[in-house]
């Protein structure tokens, strides 16, 4: 919903309701001022027939033309009509229309039926010539009087309704002048592409803005040092791509060169090792895809706790194998009461966490040796110790950046192991470091967990 | 010629290798730029060094400012992924002679590697030549006095590669011996005496003499008719 539409809704609404009580009252007050001046109007009549009436010695003839001109000809605008007594009609602008109650009180106002409808009536008693008691009625028709006022209210109406309207165009007016700095914005962030990241500039805003403003430069900030980090990741993962290639490439074409010198059999022996080549740019395509998804899985907060020692436990019995072709022995322990200790997180990713450390530790452990790993729940860390070469406190940091491979390395390790087993720590709020040299020479891997918040 | 390579990735250090030796040089191979660096340390073993840049234990590019610092103009070729106008500034600044990104071909490698050799032997074009002899160095063939072509096996071929190389002036016997051997392929100098030998008698119907001074090497020289 646009903030203008919110605005007239709240707005109108209020408006068009005053619109219609000021309507009423108005119509309500203009009807009844106008209905007592019609009321005197009518009584006025009434006494002045009575007074003609009188002195003219009940003359029905003497009378006759004033009743016809109060009566008003053609477009008549009183009934009158003149009684005795008994309420018998004596003269009367329209013979036998006027349905008397002779218990009117004299200079009052009644409502009588005249003809078929209900009409404003004003009484005149006197008394004439001692007992006789002449009454004389002046009706007006109410519907007359209803259409009186409405064409009086339609004229206040039809200006009040014009105010309502420029009221209207007013706020929208204001409305559109208010947000021109929204829409200045809007063309500005339209206008830019994915790699135009720079701030949005907050002082042309309006005040008011500065704080969403300031979260959204926030935001771009964040954006912009994401986007760089995995633009140099891309980069790197590129660079790192490019020597497989380059060594499946030059096998190709010493393959080639032998077959053109007809030594057939070397040439099958470079193209027979191609396959070791693929598996292990292989290797290197899903751990660049691992990481990828490491990076961007979201972790939504509702994970299911995770028992650490049963994610260590998987781990070793599929590591178990490997470790033997080796030579290796795999050694579980535990410290601490493991069995409470539970983390909230994604199985699969710290399960290739661990994995990763575990099966580096098999590759750099020397034959006939153990890899220890302890699950300490005391301590909250997993460690994995191995008697390898181990590796500087110098080069410890550096380890886990993409690409970097230990120093004794000839295997076909792609340097991103590490990286992965970080990334994915840190997802889960913990961390991933080797613990610092001591006098036993291999490498002390630690997986530290945070706590778990239920 | 010895070469030596320097590359991490076992599988290109190996092809690589490979196809040099395949083309008549000797080839030492390394896999981090420490051991580089150790190799480097004798001056002028090698004719040609092939180095990667990103290497385990000492960057490529320490390692070359340690060569060049040393006083050593072994011709340096880079052999990188690194493709950023900067790094090749920055590596070419350094002292390297050669910039080459992978992945690449094999046959453009080897060019660069003899515009190299021809830059350190301040020769003009592929063909060397003594008298009636030649040898095209892109293609290994040597030809004779009437244009016929002579067949020579490759350790043939890279002893006069390196005789016709120096001509006119004297080769050490030493350097003979350390630019036909490797680390796999290590001779005596006996057997360079014999190979030379060999030569000779082959060389002589073609007016071509081997000349030996005596605690100083041989020398390729036209024989006097």
């Amino acid at each position: 919903m646009t903030l203008v539409a919110r605005l007239l809704e709240w707005l109108l609404a209020p408006l068009l309701f005053l619109w219609l009580a000021t309507a009423i009252i108005t119509f309500a007050s203009l009807h009844a001022v106008l209905d007592q001046a019609a009321d005197r109007r009518v009584l006025d009549a009434a006494a002045h027939v009575q007074e003609l009436w009188q002195r003219s010695n009940q003359s029905a003839t003497h009378v006759r033309p004033l009743l016809y001109s109060l009566g008003g000809g053609g477009g008549r605008r009183y009934e009158i009509g003149i009684y005795d007594r008994n309420g018998l009609e004596l003269v009367a602008t329209s013979p036998g229309q006027i349905e008397l109650s002779t218990t009117a009180l004299h200079g009052t106002m009644q409502t009588l039926i005249v003809g078929d409808e209900a009409s404003r009536c004003g009484i005149s008693k006197r008394a004439a010539d001692g007992a006789t008691a002449h009454t004389v009625v002046a009706c007006d028709a109410s519907s007359e009087r209803t259409s009186q006022s409405v064409a009086a209210f339609r004229h206040i109406l039809i200006p009040q309704s014009l105010i309502l309207l420029i009221a209207t165009g007013l706020v929208w007016y204001g409305l559109r002048y208010i947000l021109r700095p929204l829409s200045q914005l809007q063309s500005d962030l339209d206008a830019r592409d994915m790699n135009h990241l720079t701030p949005v500039n907050v002082s042309v805003a309006p005040r008011e803005l500065e704080p969403l403003l300031t979260s959204v430069n926030n935001l771009i900030s964040r954006l912009t040092s994401g986007f760089e980090s995995q633009r140099r990741f891309i980069a790197n993962a590129a660079h790192q791509l490019r020597t497989p290639l380059a060594a499946i490439h030059t096998r190709i074409e010493l393959a080639h060169r032998m077959l053109q010198n007809g030594e057939v059999k070397s040439a099958q022996e470079v193209l027979g090792a191609q396959a070791q080549l693929s598996v292990r740019t292989t290797k290197l395509a899903n751990q660049l895809l691992s990481l990828a998804r490491s990076e961007t899985a979201g972790l939504s907060g509702q994970e299911k706790p995770l028992v650490i020692t049963q994610a260590l436990a998987n781990v070793l019995a599929r590591s178990a194998a490997r470790a033997q072709t080796v030579s290796v022995e795999l050694i579980y322990e535990e410290v601490g009461s493991t069995e409470h200790w539970r983390i909230a997180g994604d199985q699969t990713l710290i399960e290739e966490a661990i994995s990763n450390v575990v099966e580096n530790a098999i590759a750099h452990a020397p034959a006939h040796t153990e890899v220890r790993c302890i699950a300490d729940a005391t301590a909250r860390e997993i460690r994995i110790v191995d008697a390898g070469s181990g590796v500087a406190d110098a080069d410890a940091e550096s380890m886990f950046h993409p690409f970097v491979r230990g120093a004794d390395n000839q295997r076909a390790g792609t340097g991103l192991g590490l990286a992965i087993v970080r990334e994915i720590m840190r997802r889960h709020g913990g961390e991933a470091r080797f613990a610092s040299r001591d006098m036993s020479g291999g490498a002390c891997l630690i997986l530290s967990f945070p706590m778990f918040m239920a | 010629m010895r070469v030596l390579i320097v590359e991490d990735d076992n599988e290109l250090r190996g092809t690589l290798g490979q196809a040099l030796q395949l083309s008549g040089y000797e080839v030492d191979a390394v896999a981090d730029g420490a051991m580089a660096d150790s190799a480097l340390r004798v001056k002028d073993h090698y004719a040609l060094v092939v180095l990667d840049l990103g290497l385990p234990r000492q960057e490529g590019l320490s390692v070359l400012r340690a060569l060049r610092d040393r006083r050593d103009a072994t011709p340096v070729l880079i052999l990188t992924a690194m493709d950023a106008v900067e790094s090749k500034v920055q590596a070419l600044d350094a002292g390297a002679d050669d910039y080459l990104v992978k992945p690449f071909s094999i046959v453009e490698l080897e060019a660069r590697l003899r515009v190299l050799l021809r830059r350190k032997f301040k020769q003009s074009d592929n063909t060397l030549s003594c008298g009636a002899l030649q040898l095209d160095i892109a293609s290994r063939v040597v030809t004779g006095q009437s244009g016929e072509r002579l067949e020579f096996t490759s350790r043939d071929v890279a002893l006069l590669e390196l005789l016709l190389r120096h001509s006119p002036n004297w080769v050490a016997k030493q350097t003979l011996t350390d630019q036909l051997s490797s680390w796999d392929a290590e001779i005596s100098a006996n057997a360079v005496e014999v190979a030379v030998h060999r030569l000779r008698k082959r060389l002589l119907p073609n007016g071509v003499e081997i000349v030996t001074v005596r605690g100083l090497g041989y020398m390729l020289q036209e024989a006097a008719p």
